[in-house]
């Protein structure tokens, strides 16, 4: 595709570094360059471009996002930072630009985040789903698996996991999957990563679902900090439209501090002894004096046998809280979880998929 | 007190949730005081233990008052103030709660489970159930254990790879082979995965499988009842006081040099 390119850009110096970069590529072509976002804005027009290099460490430019986006509905709104500022770039995206880079230095760079930013989906924020079990052995990972599969169907949008169960992380092999880099490396280089350079630490594992395994080792889950995590987790906000965290049992601050930063909480418990609903009563708890509470922490639990309204309604009633949705037993996603052909899961019997498909419908934004 | 000249700590431990922990440890306390010895069962899952779920009982001291007083009046300290006791007909033994609420979990201190353990050794065996993670005061308990009871259950691939991993950790830290047996639970539930292939994983043989039975354990769960003591027959009781039995080298000496793995054969060869 050919791009026609405008770029609203303050400094002269790196004005002039982008406009060569541009120069220098046939995939584009420089339409004009603008030191002031106002005089864009309105000017722009006559050169029909299809895309914008919008530098925001200007805060003023960022404020003219939406202003862009009115007289250029249809234009890429690609936003530029010398260094990646993760406040700067979750205001862009929530005023609809199409996502945010560190100033490139190759043309390839902007091609490769016009194509991320594509994969992605809308030009919203991203939503981030933290899954906690607060005992284990809950069917969480089962659950989150499922739930990214649905959602990438459903939503037609880009969905990243994290695999922060630190010690003993099960993502990958439920996708079959023997991901190269894991949480460990991501977090240690954080400081000099960006969306773009965050990309390949993650895994493709279908089209539109990626994974960042968690420690090889289970001692290696000290060096994954709560502040360097959560870090990761905003960046990759920028990649996926749905990040979803898979997060170890107990409770921490390691664990509450990314359940605090998530959109989204999924407790889940799965029917046992009998204690179950005890334990998720106790971790309720937890969240209660969240201004959020109710509309954040949704409670799933499985092997409910009946699964049916009347088993949901009675269990809420146990819990004292609403149980958001009910899993039948497991075992057929245990077998497929076994075969490590979950991919294949449409051979399961679709009853068992369509749980997960209306929970994923409920968590679309 | 059946021959036992020195006192024993025995760890249930786990790298996976959900393998039966709390049943074997009640039933393994159960098991021994039934024989005769004085047993305390320390719940070391301190977010989520389920020992009082399980036995029906509400203590009115935890570990965390324990610690609590030990640390304002050191004097006076008496360690066997804070265990609850679970009795049933003539049989009877001690347990250390956990604490109530989790602001006082994130406070028990590791050292402060090694100085209950001394100061309770005049137990013939100190029991430890705990949380399905390396943690510090998993380590301790670990380290305090004359017998660490790895529990397995081989019915699920990610938790096979789990076991696989806690497993070669231990090793990996220096834990005596010896002194980890492998258990399996539920070894007869399904044979999707074969015993033979989990042991191939793991690299060991188990030192004893546990049988399951679903509808005994659901049933002692509602009544409260360890399963070695109630009135039923049933698989698991039998296989549990086998191991008890092994774990007390009761008439069972020559298999236990048998089945002690192949970690310890090679020891023995260059011993």
């Amino acid at each position: 595709m050919d791009y026609k390119v405008v770029i609203i850009e303050g400094n002269a110096k790196q004005s002039e570094k982008i406009e060569n970069i541009i120069r220098d590529s046939d995939d584009f072509q420089l339409a004009a360059t603008f030191g002031n976002v106002a005089a864009a804005v309105i000017q722009s027009k006559i050169f029909k471009p299809n895309l914008f290099l919008l530098d925001v460490d200007n805060t003023l430019n960022i404020s003219a996002i939406p202003e862009f986006l009115k007289n250029y509905p249809n234009t890429i709104l690609l936003c530029m930072m010398e260094r990646w500022n993760p406040d700067s770039a979750e205001r862009c995206n929530e005023l609809g630009a199409t996502g945010c880079i560190i100033n490139p230095v190759h043309a390839e760079e902007i091609i490769e985040a016009i194509n991320i930013f594509n994969k992605r989906g809308s030009n919203k924020p991203a939503e981030v789903i933290a899954f906690f079990s607060p005992k284990g052995r809950s069917a969480k990972t089962t659950l989150v698996a499922n739930l990214a599969l649905s959602l990438a169907r459903e939503s037609g949008e880009a969905v990243g996991i994290i695999d922060a169960d630190l010690q003993f992380g099960d993502v990958p092999i439920f996708f079959d999957a023997e991901p190269e880099s894991t949480i460990v490396e991501a977090v240690r280089d954080v400081k000099i990563l960006s969306p773009l350079t965050l990309s390949p630490y993650f895994m493709q594992v279908v089209d539109d679902l990626y994974i960042l395994s968690s420690p090889r080792q289970p001692e290696l889950a000290d060096l994954v900090e709560r502040e360097n995590l959560i870090e990761i987790v905003r960046m990759a906000g920028n990649l996926y439209r749905y990040v979803l965290i898979d997060l170890p049992s107990g409770i921490d601050s390691f664990v509450m501090g990314v359940c605090e930063f998530a959109d989204t909480i999924i407790l889940s418990g799965m029917i046992g002894t009998g204690f179950e609903v005890k334990h998720m009563r106790r971790s309720l708890e937890l969240f209660q004096g969240w201004s959020d509470y109710g509309k954040k922490v949704n409670v799933i639990f499985s092997r409910v046998d009946p699964c049916n309204e009347i088993e949901q309604n009675r269990l809420s009633n146990e819990l004292n809280y609403p149980v958001y949705a009910i899993l039948p037993n497991e075992y057929l996603l245990m077998s497929a979880a076994n075969s490590g052909r979950l991919l294949e899961r449409n051979e399961l019997s679709s009853s068992i998929t369509k749980y997960f498909d209306r929970i994923a419908e409920g968590l679309i934004k | 007190m059946a021959g036992i000249e020195n006192n024993a700590v025995i760890t249930i431990f786990s790298t996976v949730s959900g393998v039966g922990k709390t049943l074997i440890a009640v039933n393994m306390a159960a098991e021994l005081a039934k024989l005769g010895h004085s047993v305390c069962l320390f719940d070391l899952d301190l977010q989520f233990g389920d020992v009082c779920n399980y036995l029906k009982i509400s203590p009115q001291f935890t570990i965390s008052d324990a610690q609590f007083s030990l640390k304002n009046s050191p004097k006076d300290f008496q360690a066997e103030t804070f265990l609850t006791t679970y009795k049933r007909g003539n049989v009877s033994f001690s347990i250390l709660a956990p604490p109530k609420t989790f602001t006082e979990t994130y406070k028990i201190q590791a050292s402060f489970i090694e100085y209950m353990t001394s100061k309770l050794n005049y137990f013939d065996f100190i029991i430890f159930d705990t949380a399905k993670k390396f943690s510090e005061i998993n380590f301790t308990a670990l380290n305090l254990s004359t017998i660490i009871t790895f529990l397995c259950v081989g019915d699920f691939v990610p938790a096979i790879k789990n076991l696989k991993i806690g497993y070669d950790t231990l090793v990996k830290f220096n834990y005596d082979e010896n002194k980890i047996r492998l258990i399996q639970n539920r070894s007869d539930s399904q044979k999707l995965i074969l015993t033979e292939d989990v042991e191939g994983v793991l690299g060991r043989q188990f030192y004893h499988n546990l049988p399951n039975d679903y509808m005994s354990a659901k049933k002692s769960i509602e009544n409260g009842c360890p399963l070695v003591l109630s009135d039923s027959l049933n698989k698991f009781s039998e296989s549990l006081k086998i191991l008890v039995a092994k774990y007390t080298n009761q008439n069972f000496e020559e298999k236990i040099e048998e089945e002690s793995g192949f970690f310890a054969s090679i020891k023995k060869l260059f011993g």
